[in-house]
């Protein structure tokens, strides 16, 4: 008995030691839980940024992150930070009254306003705030408002970059006159043509009836705005045959990077194609011997409503806040600074397109810095409409309602009632 | 007793076999058909709908069967139009190049030929297929063949053109399954008795008289066992259609294979997806009756 007390004592002291010594540390400084779905050199990208930040962390990556969330949230075991990639989960957060503010309007806010208008344009300040109150941060961004073109192709014909709706529908005509076809879309790919419908249509209502549209559904496919946006689409377009590359039944049997090499390839079937940033990662790598920014570049989707300008239909993360500590705000302050977000710009693996306006637009490649730009100066930032929308609606059912609407645009109506039937029970 | 011994260890030999048939073919089964009956998102539906998913897919789903148009259309009805064409289809060029190559010369590199897209993976062959299709003349050999024959001709988007696509679709899948066919009706026409053959030429029967009156009636068995599998490929079609068209375009090649697929895997809707389901296995389940009862009886035959 007493040789056994001899052996565990020196043990059960060591023991209680230890245990005293971490609480200790504990309460020095807390350890920041941070979650998201990055792994991989993305993860690499983001570790840059925390380890430099100087608050402890510790960083889970999941692929599943939404569902993971939702059940840790659910047994009361939220991460203090997260990161979710929709916008409408923030909203549903929000409301259940599991996130905390990070701006209020209030002096002790997490994130003062003073910073916030300092780094981020009102457009993603509008993205984070629900109700009044300002609860997502925007971490990073890319842009589906970039309309490429061939600077050669815009000069030889004698030609500017369209402004304006107005403007396009002028370009289409002065390329048809000088005998080419203007546009190429690639509509076997449903989601092209969504991305065509949301750049237009939040360009004529603005993010709050796009909103109603795609997420909650209050307003129906046939409203009159819908109506008036699928019109704007239709001029683009028709007559088919002259407009577009390879008529109604080659759009509709091209998919979306088919779509680009038609305007890039030698002997261009086309002049002109809409899709997003990422685009040209597709061009570097099936025509590495043209100069990005030189032999092909973008241009801001067009203005339709002056009122509105030009809104971004983009993609991102947003950071959410589950529990408060002092850690916690110094983590997202460092988040929403110049520092942090020119580190993870520029870095070596997993570099992003940073939404913040205080990044030097010198740390990326040209048209990385073009898309940049573009984001950081959005008077409007809405995300990607249709993949806010249930699956069988922005996945299916509007993709078949616009490859109809593609091939017989005088009936749109009756494609229009299709995607409203399959709207309406699906919410 | 020992009787009852026997018995009981034929059982035992069983009983792996009935438990995995339990587990992996029975229990998804009946797990199909109950989900089939709920509404609603996600692989746990809670809200219970009766048949209104099958009174839905039957009358209000335009792209899975519309009738209220001429020509009726919709998933059902492209899978009918597999079902004759292709079935079909495998079965006359098998038949055809198995008899009219028989005995050739060339009959091993035609052969080969035809088997080649079945050794490769149908959605490798696919991708060929779209090359093979596509309106862009500088990519499309069809397109820039038929140029070459009518300098006139104006390239046709094969996949993408509603009245074509389905078309193109089946003489793709015929492509690849007419080797199969072949393979087995070629081996079931050479092991017929050449002394037969002899005899109805000796008896001045013209070679079409032979093959019509002697070598089919010898051949139905093979005949049908082809004909009821491609049947069920069919009818089980989906890698075609999701690789080259995605169904499209605006959802006029679908199939209902496809259609089971897209509505569980791309819409979240495994309630109404497992109702297309349960409606694809209507048809393919006597089918595959008759295919077992034909080897059960080929083999006692034996």
């Amino acid at each position: 008995m007493r040789r056994m007390l001899i052996v565990f004592l020196p043990l059960l002291v060591v023991g209680f030691l230890v245990t005293t010594g971490s609480q200790q540390a504990a309460a020095q400084s807390k350890t920041v839980s941070i979650l998201a779905t990055w792994g991989g050199d993305e993860e690499a990208g983001f570790r840059a940024v925390l380890d430099a930040s100087g608050v402890a962390y510790s960083y889970e990556g999941n692929r599943d992150s939404t569902v993971v969330l939702k059940t840790r949230v659910a047994a009361n075991n939220a991460p203090d930070i997260a990161f979710l990639p929709r916008p409408g989960e923030v909203a549903a957060y929000a409301r259940q009254g599991s996130l905390v503010p990070l701006n209020q309007g209030q002096s002790d806010d997490i994130l003062p306003t003073s910073l916030l208008n300092a780094n981020y344009a009102k457009g993603f300040i509008d993205l984070g705030t629900v109700d009044g109150k300002f609860y997502a941060l925007i971490a990073k961004a890319n842009s589906k408002s970039t309309f490429w073109y061939k600077p050669a192709s815009l000069r030889a014909i004698g030609a500017k970059i369209p402004d304006t709706w107005d403007d396009l529908l002028a370009l289409e005509d002065k390329y048809i006159a000088a005998g080419k076809t203007p546009l190429s879309i690639g509509g076997q790919d449903g989601w092209t043509l969504t991305d065509w419908f949301e750049n237009i249509y939040v360009r004529m209502v603005g993010a709050d009836t796009y909103m109603k549209l795609h997420v909650t559904h209050e307003v129906k496919w046939t409203d009159p705005t819908v109506v008036a946006a699928i019109q704007k689409f239709i001029q683009v377009f028709t007559p088919q045959d002259k407009k577009l590359a390879g008529g109604v039944s080659g759009t509709l049997s091209t998919a979306f990077i088919d779509g680009f090499n038609l305007i890039l390839r030698p002997n261009p079937a086309a002049e002109l194609y809409y899709e997003g940033g990422f685009m040209s990662s597709f061009a570097k790598q099936n025509f590495p011997k043209l100069v990005p920014g030189k032999d092909y570049d973008f241009f801001d989707f067009p203005s339709i409503d002056p009122q509105y300008g030009k809104p971004v239909v983009g993609g991102g993360d947003l950071a959410v806040v589950f529990a408060s500590s002092p850690e916690v705000t110094k983590l997202m302050r460092w988040l929403a600074g110049k520092q942090a977000n020119t580190i993870w710009a520029s870095a070596k693996k997993g570099a992003v397109v940073s939404p913040n306006k205080q990044v030097s637009l010198s740390v990326y490649s040209v048209l990385t810095a073009k898309e940049a730009k573009q984001l950081t100066q959005a008077s409007i930032f809405v995300f990607d409409g249709s993949d806010m929308a249930p699956p069988a609606v922005g996945g299916d059912a509007e993709f078949t309602a616009l490859q109809r609407i593609i091939k017989d645009p005088e009936n749109f109506m009756d494609a229009l009632n299709f995607l409203e039937e399959v709207a309406a029970r699906s919410y | 007793m020992k009787e009852r011994g026997a018995q009981l260890r034929a059982w035992l030999f069983i009983l792996p076999a009935l438990v995995l048939l339990a587990a992996y073919l029975v229990y998804p089964t009946i797990q199909t058909f109950r989900m089939s009956l709920f509404g609603g998102a996600g692989f746990n539906p809670t809200r219970f709908v009766g048949l209104r998913n099958y009174l839905q897919l039957l009358t209000h789903d335009s792209l899975f069967l519309k009738i209220t148009r001429w020509p009726p259309s919709g998933a059902l009805v492209n899978n009918i139009l597999w079902l004759i064409l292709f079935s079909g289809g495998t079965l006359v060029f098998g038949l055809l190049i198995a008899v009219i190559a028989n005995g050739t010369r060339l009959e091993r590199i035609v052969k080969s030929a035809v088997f080649l897209p079945m050794v490769i993976s149908a959605t490798a062959a696919a991708v060929i297929a779209r090359f093979l299709f596509s309106p862009d003349a500088s990519v499309g050999l069809l397109n820039a063949i038929l140029k070459g024959l009518f300098p006139g001709f104006t390239p046709v988007a094969w996949l993408g053109t509603s009245e074509v696509v389905n078309f193109a679709l089946i003489a793709t899948g015929v492509w690849i399954w007419t080797g199969l066919s072949m393979t087995v009706l070629s081996a079931a026409y050479k092991s017929i008795d050449t002394q037969i053959l002899e005899a109805a030429r000796v008896d001045g029967a013209s070679p079409w008289m032979t093959f019509w009156r002697i070598s089919l009636p010898i051949l139905a068995q093979p005949i049908s066992f082809v004909a009821i599998t491609m049947i069920i490929n069919s009818l089980k079609m989906i890698d075609l259609v999701l690789v080259m068209t995605v169904g499209g375009p605006a959802g006029t090649s679908r199939v209902i294979g496809f259609s089971f697929y897209w509505e569980v895997f791309n819409n979240n809707l495994v309630g109404y997806g497992s109702a297309v389901a349960i409606l694809m296995l209507i048809p393919l389940a006597p089918l595959m009756v008759v295919q077992v009862r034909r080897i059960r009886r080929q083999e006692s035959g034996k």
